[in-house]
């Protein structure tokens, strides 16, 4: 019989019993739609942190320390020899950058820039009128793009310029955050002398929370390096390794980020680029995929032993007309591949059911969970359909094995004793 | 030539074994109409079904066209069914859930009938038992004469050489049956089929060339009928 015959018999065969294979496919559905959700969901989170990543991370830049401990996991205090760079960061001792570390990787060939991660605590920040507030002010990293309620982030933050977060608005006695444009606000920090500096810098552009934003530090106000150097360096005077950072941003001349990466490493420092950072995010999102694309798997065992089931009682009910069949001469591969196209059918039913209504759930629930997690314009349930459709082809191979069974048994059926059932 | 030699068939094992076929010999020559006459139980449908290479016979052979069955691989003896052979079975075994056209298009799906000529085919076999108007309805709603024409329809539109049928007749009533009888022959005179009927209707069997009486498993007698008719136009079997 040739292939096409033995297709449109089956299918033949199949609608002669719709309901039963329709619900036998119901149940491949279940894990198809388990599945198609679960690697939406995970192909979601990914579009995310790429895209969080990129939001936050200059691609083209280095994060360094100087230490390997600060970027493993699993640093546990411990006593360490002592050594002149050794510092409190993160609740942790590691070794920190000397003013001598930054000049020696300014040195570097291929490095334009040196971003030390100063941690300022301002005395106060406050403006006329207003009351005091402590918090944290942060350097302005020309390669973030932070979203504005008003006025324009400059490439160049000028020394006697910040950008004020909008939590600040109302706290400094600003109407809105146009008003609060051009107004100056004054920072003050203070040596453990007691000595204070105060600076006042006008405020460039107001700036909101994104969804995609990650704040490592607390919210507070942006200034530029030179700024921010200049207040540090005030503070830090006269305080014991007050002149030590625990990590720097380094830019390159141009060159991607793994070359930079690598002429640092061999100076002697840690480095990772936005794309290890990446990646590790990456992989806690594929280990809890594969979690439950397991669990999903499951599923599909439990639903294959119902087509085994399904199809076993087809072969019982249709022995008489496996056993004319036979007699008339079709071969025994014939036979069971009619059985087995059945079961490939009955795999893309439930599969291709399962992948449709988890697409259509999906569509529906992801305003309300984009909502939820605060993920702004983003989508948690990302549909890709070279994913879908190389899903709904597993599961047709998977379910077709799974026939085979049936099929043998079909192919086996002695002609005469298939007739012979009356 | 379709030759029967010292054909056994033992059903079961030691003491429980019984002898349905006690050593057949049988020639029966191309383009002849042959019954087998026998009483139920006497081993005449086993006989048939071991000339279908259905079954195997525990010892002898049977030889179609000087090749024996029992020596053919699987593949040749599923070709021979394909491309041969014609059953019709006493229970018509023909599928209510599909239509006539399907019905009759299973042997062509068999034997891989190219698709245009297999049209013609299935409309030709379906005119030959005035079924042609029936076409498209489903099986199932057929009566009982119709469904066996239909049986016969799907037993002759791959123009076998040889036509085995069981009891043709069994399940209908005289009038019908008289109509499936004179379609059966007169199939045979057009194509020059070979015609082996499995019956125990003794007129049925007089009106055939060569009636073959089964009992307990063996030939009691052969009586070959003189026919002074015009030559067939007889067509070898090829295997």
């Amino acid at each position: 019989m040739k292939l096409l015959d033995t297709v449109r018999r089956s299918g033949r065969n199949l609608k002669s019993a719709k309901t039963r294979t329709l619900l036998t496919a119901c149940a491949i559905a279940v894990g198809g739609f388990t599945l198609t959700l679960t690697l939406a969901a995970a192909t979601g989170a990914r579009h995310f942190t790429n895209r969080l990543v990129q939001a936050n991370f200059d691609p083209q830049a280095v994060f360094a320390a100087k230490d390997k401990a600060f970027f493993s996991n699993n640093a546990t205090p411990k006593p360490r020899e002592y050594s002149e760079d050794l510092n409190a960061a993160n609740g942790l001792l590691v070794k920190q950058f000397t003013p001598d570390d930054i000049k020696k990787v300014e040195h570097l060939p291929h490095v334009r820039q040196v971003i030390p991660n100063y941690t300022v605590t301002a005395q106060y920040i406050t403006r006329e009128g207003a009351k005091k507030y402590t918090g944290a002010v942060n350097v302005f990293d020309s390669a973030s793009k932070p979203e504005t309620k008003a006025g324009e982030v400059p490439a160049e933050l000028p020394a006697d310029a910040m950008l004020l977060p909008d939590d600040y608005l109302g706290l400094l006695g600003f109407k809105d955050a146009q008003d609060a444009i051009g107004k100056p606000v004054t920072i003050q920090v203070r040596q453990p002398t007691g000595k204070t500096l105060s600076k006042e810098y006008a405020v460039a552009a107001v700036t909101t929370k994104s969804s995609l934003s990650i704040d490592f530090n607390q919210t507070g106000p942006y200034i530029s390096l030179v700024a921010l150097k200049e207040l540090n360096d005030f503070i830090s005077t006269g305080v014991v390794n007050g002149n030590l950072v625990p990590t720097i941003t380094i830019r390159g001349d141009g060159v991607d980020a793994e070359t930079l990466k690598q002429e640092v490493t061999n100076a002697g420092f840690e480095a990772r680029t936005a794309k290890d950072l990446q990646s590790f995010i990456n992989q806690i999102i594929t280990v809890l995929q594969s979690v439950i694309i397991v669990f999903g798997l499951i599923t599909l065992v439990a639903s294959f032993f119902g087509v085994v089931n399904t199809q076993y009682i087809s072969v019982l009910e249709r022995t008489r007309e496996i056993g004319l069949m036979k007699a008339l001469g079709t071969s025994r591969g014939t036979v069971s591949g009619l059985f087995m196209i059945e079961a490939t059918w009955i795999g893309l039913l439930g599969a291709g059911l399962g992948a449709i209504v988890a697409v259509a759930v999906g569509m529906l629930l992801n305003p309300w969970i984009s909502q939820k997690l605060n993920f702004g314009a983003e989508r948690l349930l990302v549909f890709e359909p070279l994913q879908i459709a190389s899903l709904v082809i597993f599961l047709m191979a998977v379910t077709t094995i799974v026939g085979l069974l049936p099929a043998r048994k079909a192919a086996k059926l002695d002609p005469i004793e298939a007739l012979r059932t009356e | 030539m379709i030759e029967v030699r010292d054909v056994r068939k033992v059903y079961g094992k030691k003491d429980s074994a019984f002898e349905a076929l006690k050593g057949i010999d049988l020639q029966i020559p191309d383009g002849a109409t042959v019954a087998v006459i026998g009483k139920s139980g006497s081993g005449k449908s086993t006989l048939m079904h071991i000339m279908g290479g259905l079954d195997h016979p525990t010892s002898g052979e049977v030889v179609v066209n000087g090749q024996s069955l029992g020596t053919m691989k699987r593949k040749q003896i599923d070709h021979f069914r394909a491309h041969e052979l014609g059953f019709v079975f006493q229970a018509f075994f023909v599928e209510g859930n599909q239509t006539c056209y399907q019905n009759v298009a299973l042997p062509l799906e068999i034997n891989e009938t190219g698709l245009r000529s297999r049209k013609k085919l299935i409309d030709a076999a379906l005119e030959r038992v005035e079924l042609l108007d029936k076409k498209h309805v489903k099986a199932r709603n057929l009566s009982g004469g119709q469904k066996q024409r239909l049986a016969i329809a799907r037993a002759i539109v791959n123009n076998p050489t040889l036509l085995l049928a069981d009891e043709p007749t069994g399940n209908l009533d005289s009038m019908t049956g008289e109509k499936i009888i004179e379609l059966l022959f007169s199939l045979n005179k057009e194509n020059g089929s070979t015609l082996v009927i499995v019956t125990h209707d003794h007129e049925l069997a007089s009106r055939c060339d060569m009636q073959i009486v089964v009992k307990d498993g063996q030939v009691m007698g052969v009586r070959v009928r003189q026919v002074d008719r015009k030559p067939l136009p007889r067509r070898g079997l090829r295997i």
